[in-house]
């Protein structure tokens, strides 16, 4: 799907002279994507174990063992490994495997959720901003040094204070705090794209702005994005978790990863794997998703390749 | 210096305007009657109505506003709804301890990060090169609640070694060392996360560094390796290193807020924490605050450092 896009240099100062080490032979994007992504096995465990977490979640319903709901207390916190019970029982006796599977239902839609609202609203005012120039420019850049200015989480907390509990209300708090790096990462391709000869010459046959935007400087910034829609995911998948974790956003007994951690935390120290199971698909989620974006991220922009 | 210093300080204006009236919304926003809230269900009319005029409730939104920033300015942050006493009193207990977390684990993620990230740069593509990569990397996806589980449950559940929350011990009183052995497990939590960060950006910006011609000059005039890196180059790769530390102290007083929660170490993010339980906003409000306010003066300082270190920063702009 991205292979008819052309490769855009990043964006930042390369004013030093590239080492002989990071030349890389010009290769077509396919072979790059063949390499990078396909035939390096962290990245491709990375992207198996992303396939199987989201088949999971799809058909949790079909897959999952037990009603991630059902209440058992006479099966209460049993140990990993309980045969029936392979990721053992929380602590009124609900399978944490068929949890875990429903769970991803909710926390993977709510980091993905964001992040697509965040792309298209940050790719928007990115587009705006930086094509336009100007006062526009001016007030959407202030806005976002406000968003800024706020250590992220702390910002989710105070709209998810705000919107109150729900699913709904955890995407629109973390998608606020993701924004800006859409908006920022478009508004400086675009004013680098806005006075290169071929938006002049898109200018000059008579093509209108919006056109010109969607037609020519939004498709140079597509691969830069893809990169950067992964990585966020990631965050925001942690993003989500913490918003749980701290009682706020989706709400227990609502099946997920956050809030099973932090309800597992009560039982500590008696049966630890009722937090750390669902902390390590959290985090094995996260690892998985920056593999995946930074193998993308090498694929597609070789001047950014990591040595 | 004078005339940059004064630039930074202007440019700061809006943001802090900004920030000022999104918290100020914050409290706004939130559906419900904060008199009621106060007095509670049983109180009468006339002195629901008699609260809100005291508080400036009857007022236009922008006079409020107005009130609002002019007590802010002073500290004055309004009432906790649960405990009855003044925000300030409550942040400012606080928000020393936060402070303490925060730069024990600025420590550890600046030491760690750094060598770290200098050694893999000066031996790109070893084996240390790729563990140090790899641990970033790791460090970079791991949720600071659950690191912070798993070092409870290991060095305090497990091996007992450490105290699994809390500032002091209730029984020894408040000690210098009690206060070190509690410290340890929460700073290492958010210091290594905050250190693979630290790492990988010192390795990508002292690789930029080491490709340069004063390095070769260095080296072929004689100059010890140790003196070429560490002094030379590091030196030179210092900008882009004091910014991520910046961005770092922002990253750690959030993720405070979490390994506060998780340690019950008893700083902002707690406080923050039992608020929302209790949906005490004006507590909630005031933390976020107060936070957003550090976190902007630490950026206002890196820009400051930014000065000293690079004088064509000074002059460009």
């Amino acid at each position: 799907m991205v292979n008819n896009v052309e490769v855009k240099p990043r964006m930042e100062n390369h004013n030093t002279a590239i080492p002989p080490t990071r030349r890389i032979v010009d290769r077509t994007l396919r072979r790059r994507l063949r390499k990078r992504v396909i035939s390096d096995p962290f990245a491709f465990a990375a992207l198996i174990l992303l396939m199987v977490v989201t088949l999971g979640a799809i058909f949790a319903p079909l897959v999952a063992p037990y009603d991630p709901y059902a209440v058992n207390n006479a099966i209460r916190l049993k140990p990993p490994g309980t045969p029936g019970y392979i990721l053992g029982t929380d602590e009124i006796g609900r399978d944490i495997l068929s949890r875990l599977l429903w769970g991803g239902r909710v926390s993977l839609r709510v980091a993905i959720m964001a992040v697509v609202i965040a792309l298209i609203v940050g790719v928007g005012l990115g587009l705006l901003a930086g094509f336009f120039g100007g006062f526009i420019d001016h007030i959407i850049m202030r806005i976002l040094d406000v968003v800024l200015a706020f250590p992220y989480i702390l910002l989710a907390i105070g709209i998810a204070t705000v919107l109150g509990p729900g699913i709904t209300n955890a995407i629109l708090a973390i998608t606020v705090i993701t924004i800006p790096v859409f908006a920022r990462l478009m508004r400086a391709t675009a004013m680098s794209i806005r006075e290169q000869d071929f938006v002049q010459a898109a200018r000059a046959v008579g093509a209108s702005t919006p056109r010109i935007l969607i037609r020519h400087v939004l498709p140079n910034s597509v691969s830069v994005l893809i990169v950067y829609a992964t990585l966020e995911t990631g965050r925001m998948v942690i993003a989500a978790a913490s918003l749980s974790f701290l009682g706020l956003g989706i709400q227990p007994p609502e099946a997920d990863w956050g809030a099973m951690l932090a309800t597992g935390r009560a039982s500590l120290t008696i049966a630890p794997h009722v937090a750390t199971i669902p902390g390590l698909v959290i985090f094995a989620v996260t690892l998985a998703l920056n593999l995946v974006g930074e193998a993308l991220r090498d694929a597609l922009d070789p001047r950014s390749i990591n040595l | 210096m004078a005339g940059y210093l004064a630039i930074r300080l202007f440019s700061l204006v809006p943001v802090i305007f900004g920030v000022s009236v999104a918290v100020f919304l914050l409290l706004k926003l939130v559906p419900g009657d904060l008199a009621v809230a106060l007095l509670g269900p049983e109180a009468g009319p006339n002195e629901l109505e008699e609260l809100r005029h005291q508080l400036g409730l009857d007022q236009p939104m922008i006079v409020q506003y107005w009130i609002w920033l002019q007590k802010a300015v002073v500290g004055d942050l309004g009432y906790s709804l649960q405990q009855r006493i003044p925000v300030q009193e409550l942040l400012s207990a606080r928000f020393q301890n936060t402070l303490i977390l925060t730069l024990a684990s600025l420590a550890i993620s600046i030491t760690l990060g750094l060598v770290a990230g200098v050694l893999s740069a000066t031996r790109p593509r070893s084996l240390l090169d790729r563990f140090v990569m790899l641990g970033a990397l790791f460090g970079n996806s791991m949720p600071a609640f659950w690191l912070g589980i798993l070092l409870i449950v290991l060095f305090a559940v497990q091996l007992g070694w450490l105290p699994s929350g809390g500032m002091f011990s209730v029984r020894e009183g408040p000690s210098l060392g009690g206060l070190l052995k509690h410290l340890i497990l929460p700073s290492l939590t958010l210091g290594l996360i905050s250190a693979g960060m630290v790492a990988r950006l010192t390795r990508s910006a002292m690789l930029e560094s080491l490709g340069q011609d004063f390095v070769r000059t260095a080296r072929s005039k004689g100059l010890a390796e140790y003196v070429v890196i560490w002094k030379h180059t590091l030196k030179n790769a210092s900008l882009p290193i004091v910014t991520i530390i910046g961005t770092q102290f922002g990253f750690l007083l959030g993720g405070a807020v979490l390994t506060e929660t998780v340690f019950a170490w008893p700083g902002v993010g707690l406080l923050m924490y039992a608020a929302i339980g209790s949906r005490d906003l004006p507590v909630i409000q005031g933390g976020i605050l107060s936070i957003a306010v550090a976190f902007t003066s630490v950026n206002l300082f890196v820009d400051i450092i930014y000065g000293f270190l690079d004088p064509r920063i000074r002059y460009g702009k």
